[in-house]
């Protein structure tokens, strides 16, 4: 593939497939995305174990739907949009549950240099209560998808409203909405710890 | 001359979402400077975005960590450990392969082997059996409810319209804030009203429209609160019906509306 071809299919901006254009390198390509859909999938997943898995399966399914990748969007979008879509039914997935049988593996951790994670630090500058970051990922965890997937990926790195609305494929003004509302149920039920009400 | 703390509630969507005109943030930001209360609103919300972008980043770095299964000595006891003992033996006999911690930097080896795998063939496929082990999952009727004469509808019913679903509970302040919002904007003909009573509350009193719940979760809306629905049955806005946001949130259901039906439907 040439090098121009491979640039233009990476650009964030936008490609659409013309005639002649030279086939993707999708290889190449989920590289490139890789981080921004595991980023994706952080925000779309309800268990952050999975992450790993639905940014795999998404990209497996991507390379298997090449073809009916119109171009209408930026590559990374469409990909995105895989990565949400697997997200929501991942958790209903025989294979996963049958993996947390057989392995065991959500039970513990063990960093790659063997040292055992008992528990993640809450927040390495220390200046937030890790009870009201848990409490912050209770209130997250009780929104309804519609409304926790739009706010997680708002701290998506680079990812915007536009964005946002051409992954989860919904108007602009529906996700902003929902942004506004998820964060108003999240104010009320942290209002006993925020800061703000301390002060006042 | 400064706005009011009302005309300020009515934009905090569009501040928060930096929607506002220029003048319009310029005016809000120079009542928030005089008003203590709209001020603690405004950083109460900079503050839930600080916490949710924390909580984000702890999330990517905990998904991020590389994690190996760990492997436990196993210590069988009687038939249903011999059983498990038998079926762990028998992964860790597949060899090193099964379990690859590296398996994301041979992704490619990974999907040409994925790719060369035939489609299957949805007739034939064999449908999984459930986990015996784990509950089954009940199905969730999202919404259906019943007339008075008692005829149920889901949300096709309502499809094309933006419906004000309220589920009005003991509250009466809240219940009388509904109907006057139903009196205030029931002749706009892109606007379709609906309450339905909580569990044990009786609405016989009322003029707006009301049908009773048929075991579904009323598209998550919890007693006290409304859900503004979409002419394609998605949840455009919530809120709770007793604190006065109920208007700008239909407001915003009625943009929504001739943004879809700009000529009428």
């Amino acid at each position: 593939m040439n090098p121009s071809a491979t640039e233009s299919v990476l650009n964030k901006s936008g490609w659409a497939p013309r005639a002649g254009d030279a086939p993707i390198d999708f290889d190449l390509a989920a590289r490139e995305h890789r981080p921004f859909l595991m980023q994706v999938a952080v925000a779309a997943t309800r268990n952050v174990d999975d992450a790993e898995d639905v940014v795999q399966e998404a990209l497996v399914r991507g390379y298997k739907g090449l073809r009916h990748f119109r171009g209408d969007c930026p590559l990374r979008v469409w990909l995105a949009r895989i990565v949400v879509r697997v997200s929501i039914n991942h958790h209903r997935s025989f294979v996963r549950r049958a993996k947390r049988w057989v392995l065991f593996g959500d039970l513990e951790r063990e960093d790659s240099d063997g040292r055992r994670a008992a528990f993640d630090a809450a927040d390495p500058a220390g200046k937030v209560e890790l009870e009201t970051l848990l409490d912050v990922g209770r209130g997250v965890d009780a929104l309804p998808d519609e409304f926790r997937i739009p706010l997680l990926m708002l701290a998506v790195d680079g990812l915007t409203i536009p964005e946002i609305a051409r992954i989860l494929e919904i108007p602009e003004g529906t996700v902003k909405s929902r942004i506004f509302y998820g964060r108003k149920r999240l104010k009320k039920r942290l209002m006993p710890s925020l800061a703000v009400r301390a002060e006042r | 001359m400064t706005k009011s703390c009302q005309w300020v509630e009515s934009r905090l969507e569009a501040y928060v979402s930096d929607s506002l005109t220029p003048a319009e943030r310029g005016e809000l930001d120079r009542h928030a400077s005089d008003c203590a209360a709209c001020r603690s609103e405004l950083a109460a919300f900079a503050e839930v975005d600080a916490l949710v972008a924390e909580h984000f980043r702890r999330r990517l770095r905990s998904a991020s960590r590389p994690v190996r299964p760990m492997v436990r000595p196993l210590r069988p006891v009687g038939v249903a450990g011999a059983s498990l003992a038998a079926v762990w033996i028998g992964f860790a006999a597949l060899g090193p392969d099964a379990v690859d911690p590296d398996a994301a930097d041979k992704f490619p080896a990974a999907l040409e082997a994925e790719r060369a795998k035939p489609d299957p063939d949805p007739e034939l496929a064999i449908p999984l059996a459930e986990d015996p082990l784990q509950p089954q999952p009940t199905p969730v009727v999202r919404f259906r409810v019943q007339d008075a004469a008692g005829y149920v509808h889901t949300l096709e019913d309502f499809s094309g319209s933006v419906l004000v679903l309220g589920v009005v509970d003991g509250n009466a302040a809240a219940a009388a804030d509904f109907e006057a919002s139903y009196a205030r904007y029931t002749s706009e003909s892109g606007l379709r009203f609906l309450a339905v009573p909580a569990d044990g509350v009786d609405l016989g009193a009322s003029r707006f429209p009301t049908m009773a719940n048929r075991a579904s979760t009323l598209m998550e809306t919890d007693p006290g609160e409304f859900t503004i629905i979409s002419p394609e049955g998605e949840v455009h806005a919530r809120g709770s019906l007793d604190n006065g946001e109920l208007p700008a949130a239909i407001d915003s259901g009625l943009r929504l509306w001739r943004d879809r039906f700009p000529s009428g439907p």
